[in-house]
């Protein structure tokens, strides 16, 4: 089957042309449920500056924006009221997809790997912490702890516009191009509580609302020319899809001792409300000129698995130590786009053919486990070392060459986070700086033009990245002495009103 | 939404960058009144022992022996007096014991659980108890924005109505009056929803199905009015299945009729508004 464009092209076909062409069209307009780009990678270690360099392990005793995301008891280990955020200001990546401007590796292109670097600057999360009332007269502290939060937590982005000539006879030109540009983000807003129940033993909750959104355009064309003739293969997809989905965290930790600390979480699978699903393809063929066009329309839905997260800390004076699992459970529908499908196409007598009916793609997901390990030692009191490291195995399973009626998910991809930084620790807050790298490797899925029937073929792809992670975390308290001191000159002629401590730092 | 969002960082970003350099720069002059200030016990991930100083957000041994009550171990190894405020600042009891002291022995109380909404139905509930209490609640499945979602699995049906009812048990923790603060609990949730056939023909299922569940929150009260929130996790189970309408003769020979689905994990958060009685 395989063969057969290529016969076309090259001007060789015979009795099966027509047939090939046929097959072609009707294939692609009846079946081609365009590729959507999602990752299901749950452990991208992205969230929060400390937990980052950490290598996400963070459990036990994480006390940062990804608390709230990984495990919500840990909020209460947050200090004061704040405000916290977290930017990878630069990330700098390379993308290698192998053979996609030659799937089949028939076209004999001399250079048909595409490599892909980027250049981003990625705002990923930021956090408001509020603290109830105190809990007792002698520690000032509440056990109540609040979080608001939005962040990026998954985020991939691959695009490519190439084109090559193949290494054909002096009498014949052949060639192909192929230009992809793939979008997937899942934002999630978060509302956290956590509470303090003993003096070591701590739980807490996070409502969790994640929107999924995938954009997806791909055209690819095969052609082959010669004195005489021109035969031309091309196919246009492109997809616009988006998903509201909810879900809710609990979490627990406990002090064994004052070294060791044990973390909890249980996560539900993510509950669907609403989404969307709009996908518009078009198909042509030189030959007789065949082409054909396909509307769908309907819902689309992302569904986060349920998992389980376990916890251990250690820690000492100087050095804190932490190990993380997380376990994702296997799902019937990962992702799943349930349509009205309208197509026009001609039939084999060049009569129009209208199709209307109900279609749905469904795509499953994998258990996966992951590993992260971290520790973070104290050169001073108030500035630290941190290093960790952590597997984030893809949620998909390993993919294969499909019809594209069957592909939902077009990347897949499992990867190794590592980083170091430093941490600053103040009254007024903290600041860390550091450096995180990724090694990504999987497969992607390209549209292969050359062949009768469109498929998308699994091709090899590896990925590097290195991050620069800024964070901070800022008190209230100095927000307010930081405004105040900005405005004094504005609004009193540059007299400084008198500080005005609050009753909590009054002296007795 | 991601629009909204990266403005939101990047001004985040800018804002706090700048805060905190304003801050560094300020922070010659504040360390003098920090200094100047008796340290506080604050910051720390708990509440130090003893015979532990809050040293940079960490508890560190340091007082031997343990300081007595009302007093702290200071970073420099001596047992101080813990600072107090000149207003005295409400602790989480006292809140609780002056806002509902109104309703601080009432047994009963009536609420509407408006977390469904974005679950699987508007609650309405009663419960009656001290510390121990039993709480009966009925729920409309239509409603919720997930019960839409949830039963709406394939091309064939359509979500058409559903309700149930759940008992379930809580206890609250020891506070300042009846049925408010921390409360856990658990309890047996039980539904049926019906799901109609798309098309012409006149068939409808009704599911049954049945809940274990756990939960867990958090009870304000203001006189004689409460606020209260936690999650709520079950796992349903399908229980029955039956096939009804006009046309359910036809199930199996023109149309296709679905079976009850498997198990669930549900998770929600409840966020119940009440009146004591």
């Amino acid at each position: 089957m395989g063969r057969l464009v290529l016969a076309v092209l090259a001007g060789e076909s015979g009795r099966s042309r027509s047939l090939a062409q046929v097959c072609w069209v009707v294939l692609v307009v009846l079946g081609t449920e365009r590729g959507a780009f999602a990752q299901s990678n749950f452990d991208p270690s992205r969230l929060g500056g400390r937990t980052a360099m950490m290598g996400g392990a963070a459990v036990a005793t994480g006390a940062d924006e990804a608390t709230a995301f990984m495990n919500p008891a840990g909020i209460t280990r947050i200090p004061g009221q704040s405000f916290s955020f977290t930017t990878f200001a630069i990330q700098l990546s390379s993308r290698t997809i192998q053979r996609p401007l030659d799937p089949n590796g028939d076209l004999d292109i001399d250079k048909p790997d595409v490599v892909k670097q980027t250049l981003r600057f990625i705002p990923n999360t930021f956090c408001l912490f509020l603290d109830g009332p105190p809990k007792d007269r002698y520690s000032g502290r509440s056990r109540h702890k609040y979080a608001l939060c939005a962040a990026t937590t998954e985020r991939e982005r691959m695009g490519f516009t190439r084109s090559a000539r193949a290494n054909s006879g002096q009498n014949l030109l052949t060639g192909t191009g192929q230009s992809t540009d793939m979008e997937f983000i899942r934002s999630s807003v978060v509302l956290t509580w956590g509470l303090a129940l003993t003096r070591y033993t701590s739980i807490g909750v996070t409502f969790r609302t994640d929107n999924t959104r995938f954009q997806d355009s791909t055209t690819a064309t095969a052609y082959g020319a010669t004195a005489q003739d021109l035969h031309m293969h091309s196919m246009s997809l492109a997809r616009d899809a988006w998903s509201w989905d909810t879900s809710v965290l609990v979490g627990m930790t406990t002090s064994l001792s004052s070294t060791v600390t044990l973390g909890a979480s249980l996560a539900t699978p993510s509950q669907h409300l609403f989404g969307s699903y709009q996908g518009v393809s078009t198909v042509s063929s030189s030959e007789n000129s065949a082409f054909g066009t396909t509307l769908d329309k309907g819902d689309f839905r992302y569904n986060l698995p349920g998992s389980l997260r376990l916890g251990m800390a250690f820690s000492w004076p100087r050095l804190s130590f932490e190990v993380n699992a997380s376990f994702y459970g296997p799902q019937a529908q990962r992702a799943r786009a349930t349509f009205d499908r309208y197509a026009a196409l001609p039939d084999d007598q060049g009569a129009p053919l209208l199709i209307d009916r109900r279609a749905s793609v469904t795509t499953r997901g994998a258990p996966v486990t992951n590993l992260a390990i971290g520790m973070e030692y104290f050169l001073r009191r108030n500035f630290s070392l941190m290093t960790g490291l952590n597997t984030d195995l893809s949620g998909l399973g390993r993919m294969h060459d499909q019809l594209s009626r069957d592909v939902l998910f077009r990347q897949r991809k499992d990867s190794i986070h590592a980083g170091v930084g430093v941490n600053s620790y103040g009254e007024r807050g903290s600041i860390l700086v550091g450096l995180r790298g990724t090694y990504s490797w999987g497969e992607a899925m390209i549209a292969d033009p050359t062949v009768a029937s469109p498929v998308f073929r699994a091709l090899p792809q590896s990925e590097w990245g290195l991050s620069l992670v800024l964070s901070g975390r800022i008190n209230f308290h100095t927000v307010r002495e930081v405004a105040v001191r900005a405005a004094t000159p504005l609004v009193r002629g540059g007299k400084e009103p008198k500080s005005k401590s609050s009753p909590a730092e009054a002296k007795p | 939404m991601n629009r909204w969002f990266c403005a939101a960082c990047v001004i985040s970003t800018i804002s706090c960058w700048g805060g905190l350099a304003l801050a560094q720069h300020s922070s010659a002059t504040a360390r003098h009144d920090a200094e100047s200030r008796t340290a506080e016990p604050h910051g720390c991930p708990v509440v130090c022992d003893q015979h532990e100083a809050c040293i940079e957000d960490r508890c560190v041994a340091t007082c031997r022996p343990s300081c007595r009550r009302g007093t702290f171990c200071s970073a420099s190894g001596e047992c101080e007096s813990i600072p107090q405020p000149q207003t005295p600042l409400l602790t989480e009891t006292d809140r609780q014991r002056l806002s509902g002291a109104e309703s601080a022995d009432s047994k009963v109380f009536v609420f509407v659980d408006f977390g469904g909404i974005i679950g699987y139905g508007a609650r309405v509930g009663v419960e009656t108890g001290r510390r121990n209490t039993i709480v009966s609640r009925a729920t409309l499945l239509n409603t919720g924005i997930m019960s839409h979602a949830a039963y709406v699995e394939n091309e064939q049906q359509r979500f058409d109505w559903g309700f149930g009812a759940s008992l379930s048990y809580r206890h609250y923790e020891k506070a300042a009056g009846n049925m408010r603060g921390f409360y856990v609990g658990g309890g047996l949730d039980y539904s049926v929803a019906r799901l109609q056939l798309r098309g012409q023909l006149d068939i409808a299922q009704l599911q049954h199905s049945a809940a274990p569940f756990g939960e867990f929150g958090y009870r304000w009260v203001f006189g004689t009015f409460a606020i209260g929130f936690g999650p709520t996790l079950m796992v349903r189970y399908p229980v029955a299945s039956t096939i009804v309408g006009q046309d359910s003769d036809l199930c199996g020979a023109e149309a296709s009729c679905s079976e009850a689905r498997g198990r669930r994990f549900e998770g929600m958060m409840h966020i119940e508004l009440g009146w004591f009685q």
